[in-house]
């Protein structure tokens, strides 16, 4: 098809316009690159906008991979993550699946058990005591149990279900096909492109959360990353009130440390994520197929 | 060969400290048989983190060895102040490790309400039964025996107790080359710093006296109590005579902010200031923008010589100003010996009472203060005639990444600052990279009235509490938000009188009332 | 969606479990979860009408006295109560209007792109920042913010002040959504792109041969066959109206600008948490959440009734 003039321009603006913001929001990163190589005493006389790195030093690298502390994280998380997805997925699918199915009395009564609970929580007391209750306290499972069934993603992927024709369904059913074999053999694989963003959304959900972890998990061998990285990058700031700790100033050395760890922490996620685009692209189709 | 050295040599230490031990205790509880487990709420440093180099000093071994009691950390962190959101939530969620450190005169309520909500158990008999020397150490100070009981008397801590050269840790730091450049002196008066300021300013000084916003507030101690002590006052509590008053509602105050106001219209103090943090403003004087700043170190201060040594530069204490010239300046930044932080209570879940309270009390003998606060000798410190010493020539040769370093030596070798401990006097010394000059910036810190004015650890009758954490908080919001917009002058200082008028109707009186109570019973104990 | 089981009468309800008993043993899991994880914990909402006592579990919810709505009257009564109302519905609303639209344009200027690599590129580098903690991201807004940070050298550039812009309470808004956009454009933009490419592609050929240029297939095409996407998007976010977070808030806020930054949640913070003043904390969530579950239900009605997409 040949473009016209017009198109053309309007494609060189939207063009402008992508790589604008993808300048912008790089710079984050950007800046975690420049400050983690910077020399800690060189960047104490930066002053303004960093846009290179100031001396160059590995040490905060060094100091990261030599930390104890985020290498057992990163192995936690590595848990957390596995599993969580596992079992979200577990969980997920046949309820997306169930609640997909037309011919169902309680489906919209079960739909509203459920959308309540994304509003009505218990809150963070009543929570915690369950989770103690249960058991779960100080165990990873405790990050991964309570929230193996996420509503949204749940809705994302019952949506996308419900898109599925009904003939498919019907004339397996025909075959003599039960549900489990039908939702097996035919909608999980035609519903790729949802099932990668549940294990996007999932994946990447676990692999941020630190909030549970700072509430549910006391050993400190227990910390995911997230957490590790977070006491880390609080110390200092607005949230961390330890202020009388009269000792020697390595403001500037954690400065570098901080950022360092940002990267480290962030890379392996973004070698996965190319992964699962491919699915991605005409991946959600949240209610874009009318029922 | 070196390495069965140091072996040996640690060895030869536990054994003369084990010695020690022994000659000083007739009933040779220590260590306890047999070994005992107790959970407690601390976050140390994991085994495995710890380097080859370091495990024969690895300090908690060695008061594991000692004392006989295994710790098991758990739970959120009760040294520090930054969990409150988790200590409130482990507190509301009933289980609790056998040791409960937290900063106990904070609870709602204080002590009294944490005692009755049976989260700690009432410590008199434990202590005078199974801890000789926490009650020598109290019974030697009367000041602190008042200070870790509650009004009618009970004991319900094993108290981190500081010693009188660490109380204080914040001033103003000035750039000492800079003075000397302009033939200025040290000012010592808030006109004299004004003008010291005014003149920096003329010569090229980008930012102003820089400092965190929090500082004019943060705590009953005050940070920036060194200004505040030109009007002849402090931010928060203090005590005139035994009349407590609270700062931001005194008359005083007034000419406190019209002061820093003229100083902020006029660029003499950071223009950001009550929007940067402590790491920022540092920064700033670090780097020379700023060539005043108020240091939440004084190691800051003192470094700056030592780290900029090709521009010339050098740091300087400067004193609290006083209210005219050549008189003594009333405050300063001190906090209380016993702050309640970092202090062990023993949780009424605590199945073996007696094991906690020996292994508490273990940190209080006269005999293992050493161990614990200095290290291993050689390994952390030396004695060279006579003196301690940290210079690394003096201490054993050891191989790895961080053993070169004497600072990441400490963070294996020794209990930190913060611990339900007697700490030895400069403690807090170990940790600085230039120990004598960062003394001279202290001791010009220290050197003020405030020890006259500071408000004890007064502790509120539960119901009292309440009332007053239902004033505070809304006060606390409405003053700092107020003073922000006085400095600013985005609120003109003639409605300063609107503004008391505000915190009296927000229950003011009756917080000072209060506090004024507890104060009193605190006097009677 | 009508069937002949829509009515709850015993015969029914009998056919319906013979006939799916099946699909019902699957979602038990489910419902079980939900139980276990979201309903006990649900009976924790009690907590906003009684005087908890901690230390002692669950019984702390039943020991203490009831206090009614004592709690609920104390948030409503205190002085800083209209300011925080207004704070947290401005703040939502300004992120409804300014922060919903943009990664929907976000995925229209993706999807427009006619080079592949480079469209790779750009999504993966606009989901970054979802990636960089929140504390990051604020210390560099903080730093940017300052008289001699980046805003202000641009403010400058054009000519105008520099000021510090975080002490200014009329910036606080557009600090606080313009940076959440640039924080979380690119990973919101996910779900709209996918429906874009799950639209039908003769749709546009049909557009191409009726003449319409680029803008007309994107108003004509694109966001109608996304509108249902959108749709429910927009009610999943109106239920959020009441939910500001507090974390973002106090790595960015100072007492300056408390007029226009400071929010219900880090009231509650500091009035609720700091204080371990557990029951007043539960009741100011309770009274959010019903808020925000009548906000949601009337967006539901209300695009039931105009349009066809609806939630349930």
């Amino acid at each position: 098809m040949r473009k016209t003039f017009g198109e053309k321009i309007f494609v060189a603006f939207d063009m402008f316009v992508v790589g604008v913001l993808c300048l912008v929001c790089l710079y984050p990163f950007l800046y975690a690159i420049f400050v983690s190589f910077s020399d800690p005493n060189e960047l104490a006389r930066v002053s303004g906008f960093v846009y290179k790195t100031a001396g160059f030093s590995l040490d905060a690298y060094k100091n990261v991979l030599h930390n104890y502390q985020i290498m057992n994280g990163y192995k936690n998380t590595l848990f957390i993550v596995v599993t969580g997805v596992l079992l979200e997925f577990i969980m997920t699918v046949p309820t997306a699946y169930v609640l997909s199915r037309k011919n169902v009395l309680w489906r919209n009564g079960i739909m509203m058990f459920i959308v309540l609970t994304m509003y009505f929580s218990g809150g963070m007391i009543p929570t915690y005591l369950v989770i103690r209750n249960y058991g779960l306290y100080d165990s990873l499972w405790s990050l991964t149990l309570p929230v193996m069934l996420n509503a949204y993603n749940m809705i994302i992927v019952r949506t996308y279900m419900s898109g599925i024709h009904d003939s498919l369904s019907e004339s397996a059913m025909l075959d003599g096909a039960n549900h489990l074999q039908i939702m097996w053999k035919l909608f999980i694989p035609l519903s790729k492109p949802a099932l990668a963003v549940l294990v996007l959304y999932s994946g990447v959900g676990h692999w941020n959360g630190w909030f549970r972890a700072f509430l549910y998990i006391g050993k400190a061998s227990k910390y995911p990353l997230q957490l590790v990285l977070r006491n880390l990058l609080i110390q200092g700031s607005e949230l961390s009130m330890l202020n009388n700790v009269s000792t020697a100033d390595h403001d500037f050395v954690l400065a570098t440390l901080k950022q360092a760890s940002v990267i480290v922490s962030t890379l392996p996620i973004l070698f996965i994520y190319p992964l699962l685009q491919k699915y991605l692209v005409g991946g959600i189709m949240i209610g874009s197929i009318k029922e | 060969m070196k390495r069965s050295y140091s072996r040996l040599l640690c060895l030869v230490v536990a054994f003369a400290l084990c010695a020690g031990m022994w000659a000083g205790f007739a009933e040779g509880v220590y260590p306890l048989e047999p070994t005992v487990t107790l959970t407690i709420n601390i976050d140390e440093t994991a085994r495995e983190s710890i380097p080859e180099w370091a495990l024969d000093y690895y300090i908690w071994d060695i008061v594991e060895a000692q004392t006989g009691v295994k710790l098991e950390c758990w739970g959120a962190d009760g040294r520090g102040a930054g969990n409150t959101e988790d200590i409130s939530v482990m507190i509301a969620g009933g289980v609790y490790p056998d040791i409960f450190v937290n900063n106990w005169l904070s609870y709602p309520g204080g002590p009294s309400k944490a005692l009755e909500n049976k989260i700690i158990m009432p410590l008199n008999d434990v202590i005078e039964e199974y801890c000789p020397n926490l009650t020598k150490v109290l019974a030697e100070n009367e000041q602190w025996a008042k200070d870790v009981a509650t009004d009618d008397g009970t004991l319900y801590v094993f108290p981190m107790l500081r010693a009188a050269r660490d109380q204080t840790f914040y001033g103003i730091g000035y750039r000492q080359d800079k003075l000397d450049e302009f033939g200025l002196e040290i000012p010592t008066t808030p006109e004299e710093l004004e003008e010291v300021l005014t003149v920096f300013k003329e010569n090229g000084m980008e930012c102003g006296l820089t400092f965190e916003y929090r500082f004019l507030f943060t705590g009953d101690q005050g940070y920036g109590t060194a200004l505040q002590s030109g009007f002849g006052l402090k931010s928060g509590w203090y005590v005139d005579e035994g009349v407590v008053h609270f700062g931001e509602y005194e008359e005083n105050y007034y000419d406190f902010l019209v002061w820093l106001n003229r100083l902020y219209e006029n660029g003499l103090i950071d223009p950001d200031m009550p929007s940067i943090n402590k790491a920022t403003s540092i920064a700033k004087f670090s780097n020379g923008e700023a060539w005043a700043c108020i240091c939440q170190s004084a190691a800051t201060v003192a470094a700056l010589k030592y780290l900029n040594e090709d521009k010339g530069w050098v740091g300087v204490g400067g004193p609290s100003l006083a209210t005219e010239a050549g008189a003594v300046p009333q405050f300063g930044h001190l906090q209380n010996s016993y702050a309640g932080n970092a202090s062990a209570a023993i949780s009424t879940q605590c199945q073996n009472v007696e094991a906690a309270a020996r292994f508490l009390d273990w940190f209080y003998g006269e005999e293992n203060l050493a161990t614990f606060q200095h290290g291993v000798e050689g390994f952390c410190y030396a004695v060279v005639d006579g003196e301690y010493t940290r210079e690394l020539q003096y201490l054993i040769p050891l191989e790895g990444e961080g053993a070169d370093n004497v600072q990441t030596r400490m963070t294996y070798g020794i209990i930190g600052t913060n611990w339900p401990m007697k700490m030895l006097d400069g403690l807090s010394h170990n940790y600085y990279q230039f120990p004598e000059p960062t003394e001279v910036v202290l001791e010009v810190w220290r050197d003020n009235n405030m020890a006259e004015h500071i408000l004890p650890p007064v502790t509120l009758t539960a119901d009292e509490a309440e009332e007053y954490a239902s004033i505070y908080n809304d006060i606390d919001t409405y003053m700092k938000e107020q003073i922000a917009l006085f400095i600013t002058g985005k609120r003109p200082l003639s409605e300063f009188d609107d503004y008391r008028a505000t915190l009296e109707d927000m229950g003011v009186q009756r917080m000072i009332e209060l506090e004024q109570a507890a104060y009193d019973r605190y006097l009677e104990r | 969606m009508q069937t002949k089981y829509r009515k709850f009468t015993k015969d029914n309800i009998k056919k319906d479990f013979r006939r799916n008993k099946l699909l019902y043993l699957m979602i038990l899991p489910a419902i079980v979860f939900y139980i276990l994880f979201a309903y006990v914990p649900m009976i924790g909402n009690v907590m906003g009408f009684i005087d908890f006592v901690p230390g002692i579990g669950f019984k702390g919810f039943f020991a203490g006295d009831w206090m009614g709505f004592k709690y609920l009257r104390d948030f409503m009564g205190n002085i800083f109560f209209y300011r925080l109302l207004r704070n947290t519905v401005l703040i939502s609303l300004y992120n409804l209007i300014f922060g919903f639209p943009a990664p929907i344009l976000l995925a229209i200027f993706l999807s427009e792109i006619p080079f592949k690599g480079y469209k790779r590129v750009a999504q993966t580098i606009t989901y970054l920042p979802h990636f960089v903690s929140t504390v990051v991201i604020c210390g560099l807004i903080v730093n940017f913010s300052l008289s001699t940070g980046l805003f202000s050298d641009i403010s400058a550039m054009f000519g105008g002040p520099r000021i510090s812009f975080l002490q200014d309470a009329k910036y606080f808004r557009t600090i606080y959504v313009a940076s959440g956009i640039w924080q979380s454009i690119g990973w919101s933009s996910i779900i709209f792109l996918s429906a874009i490419t799950g639209i039908d592609n003769t749709l546009y050929e049909a557009a191409v041969i009726d003449g319409s240029n680029k803008l007309q297939q994107i108003m004509h095409v694109t966001i109608p066959g996304i509108s249902s996407t959108i749709i429910i998007m927009f009610i999943l976010q109106i239920g959020q109206m009441m939910n500001v977070g507090a974390e973002k808030i106090m790595l960015l806020y100072n007492p300056s600008i408390y007029d226009t930054s400071d929010v219900i949640s880090t009231y509650v913070y500091r009035k609720g948490i700091v204080e371990m003043n557990w029951s007043f904390s539960a009741a100011v969530d309770l009274f959010n959440k019903v808020i925000n579950f009548i906000l949601l239900i009337s967006a539901n009605a209300i695009s039931r009734r105009v349009g066809e997409t609806s939630l349930m």
